[in-house]
């Protein structure tokens, strides 16, 4: 596993912004009401078969058994709009399955 | 384009029931302290005022990553600040009041996960108020009352009337030895300058040193040391309190009788201390041999006879402070006064499972170093230490760096130009199972 990324150097509000981009997408997707909430967080795994980063993406109502979490195993840095509609559209689909028949 | 707003400064109200979290709220409520506050509680009930804008929460732990202790955090907060961020204007001050028996760890989290949020909010402080008189009856049993402690920045003990000041002293020293860095004030009525809870400023370390100098110096397996001039032949220690079945002390020929001498024996005492002792009861005989002697205690006087090999300067150094065991060294019947002699603070009276850490040094940090050494700590260590605090001198850069975090959570922000002042490095660690040495040997190899 990689070491983290540095603690300390130049602070920039680049992963601010990053952060900000996610839930811009996130909002124009318009999956969440008005009164919504986005909350993105990169989370750095310890476990030695995970990648070193993943950025969690949780959409919150006023009701906390809709809210909804997708992760993107990628830095907040990195994530891309393609990242979270995809993200998002398996949460939906895997929501939606149904047993199998058989 | 974004209106540059300063950050919102967080303040976290916690402690047991009954701790008197209520009435203080009350005071910050009803007191003039010219900021407009936004309150959120878990309870209805307090007085709000017209231009308080007062919020109920319902406490909502989310785990962010199963079971991951840094990736908890409080969802009904996120929801509530993520609405109250949409009107940063309308306030300069949130204050959260947990309940009783919260965790203030998934709360402090909750500032330090998402990066847009940070950089709008930031925790002033953790404030926790403790019932004096009953805290005696969770400290021990409830990792809520420890964690609320240990998390504190500020420690309200209240109802500080209703406990004796030696009772007090000890409650104080306890919670000390748990969380030094936290500043400790004594109140009635939960009676305090409202800017000693609003003003903190999260950041500000430098108060970790005005607070407790002595919580910055390194412990001792010994509580006492010092220099007697000795002429040769016999000498005997006498004793006659036996506050304990026994205590170690250590005797170290020194060249005279001086700081310097006692600075070097001690840290030869160190050494010793570390060994095997040699058990001695009343009666038998010690010698100035550089070994680790106990001596076994029972009522009523007790003697020892210490072997003298030559005139000299002999450094001694005692488990325990001499004066719990009216312990004295006669030579005849003339007592022999040490000089000089010091008293140092001890490793052995903290608590097993909380403890605090902390590491100065003086000069520059190098970055790449320091980032690694963090790193690493916080991977294998996070979920024992609860918090952080640090100034670094990073080698080539003029700015102070300040650096806080949670478990595995950090954040920094620049603390200014160093200026005139002194390059100096100061880290706090507050948590459970922390190896003073390991910690300080990590921070050593980090130095330029």
């Amino acid at each position: 596993m990689n070491i983290a990324s540095s603690l300390f150097g130049p602070k920039d509000n680049s992963k601010a912004e990053a952060t900000r981009r996610i839930k811009q997408w996130v909002a124009s997707l318009q999956v969440l009401p008005e009164d919504g909430i986005v909350h993105v967080a990169e989370l750095q795994c310890h476990e030695p078969d995970c990648p070193d980063f993943e950025t969690v993406i949780t959409l919150m109502t006023s009701d906390p058994k809709r809210d909804r979490t997708v992760k993107v195993l990628k830095p907040v840095k990195e994530v891309t709009h393609d990242d979270v509609v995809s993200a998002l559209l398996a949460k939906d689909l895997d929501a939606n399955s149904t047993p199998c028949a058989h | 384009m974004t209106t540059q707003l300063k950050r919102t400064p967080v303040t976290v109200l916690t402690g047991f029931l009954g701790a008197g979290k209520t009435t203080l709220m009350n005071r910050v409520l009803t007191e003039q302290h010219g900021q407009r506050l936004a309150v959120i509680e878990n309870e209805f009930g307090e007085v709000g005022i017209d231009h308080e804008l007062v919020i109920n929460a319902d406490e909502e732990i989310f785990e962010m990553n199963n079971g991951c202790i840094c990736c908890t955090v409080r969802g009904d907060l996120i929801r509530i600040m993520g609405n109250l961020m949409k009107r940063r204007d309308k306030f300069d001050h949130i204050l959260i009041e947990t309940t009783g028996l919260a965790d203030p760890g998934p709360v402090v989290q909750t500032f330090f996960v998402d990066d847009d949020m940070k950089e709008k909010l930031f925790v002033n402080a953790v404030v926790t108020v403790v019932d004096s008189k009953h805290i005696w009856e969770h400290i021990d049993e409830a990792d809520e009352a420890k964690e609320q402690i240990a998390f504190a920045d500020v420690i309200l003990l209240n109802k500080c009337d209703l406990v004796s000041p030696a009772d007090l002293d000890r409650l104080e020293a306890r919670i000390k030895a748990m969380n030094g860095m936290a500043r400790v004030h004594r109140t009635i009525n939960a009676e305090i300058e409202i800017q000693r809870i609003l003003e903190v400023g999260g950041f500000n370390l430098d108060h970790a040193m005005t607070v407790d100098p002595k919580f910055l110096e390194p412990e001792y397996p010994f509580e006492w040391g010092g220099v007697f001039q000795l002429p040769a032949g016999e000498a005997q220690f006498i004793a006659t309190q036996n506050p304990d079945p026994s205590m170690k002390l250590t005797l170290i020929p020194v060249k005279s009788g001086s700081e310097d001498e006692l600075a070097r024996a001690r840290e030869l005492a160190v050494r010793i201390f570390s060994l095997d002792a040699k058990e001695v009861s009343a009666g038998q005989s010690l010698h100035c041999d550089v070994h680790l002697y106990e001596l076994m205690l029972s009522e009523g006087e007790q003697r020892w006879t210490l072997q003298v090999p030559e005139t000299s300067f002999y450094a001694v150094f005692t488990e325990h402070y001499p004066e719990e065991l009216d312990l004295k060294l006669c030579v005849g019947t003339r007592e022999v006064v040490a000089a000089p002699a010091a008293a140092y603070k001890p490793d052995h009276e903290h608590d097993e499972e909380v403890t605090s850490v902390g590491i100065e040094a003086d000069g520059d940090c190098d970055e790449s170093k320091l980032n690694q050494w963090l790193s690493k700590l916080l991977r294998e260590r996070g979920t024992d230490i609860f918090r952080m605090k640090g100034v670094f001198a990073i080698h080539g850069s003029d700015q102070r760096l300040i650096f806080q975090g949670v478990h595995m959570l950090l954040d920094t922000q620049d603390g200014g130009s160093w200026g005139v002042r002194k390059r100096r490095n100061i880290l706090v660690f507050i948590g459970r199972n922390l190896d003073r040495e390991e910690l300080n040997a990590g921070f050593r190899a980090c130095s330029v």
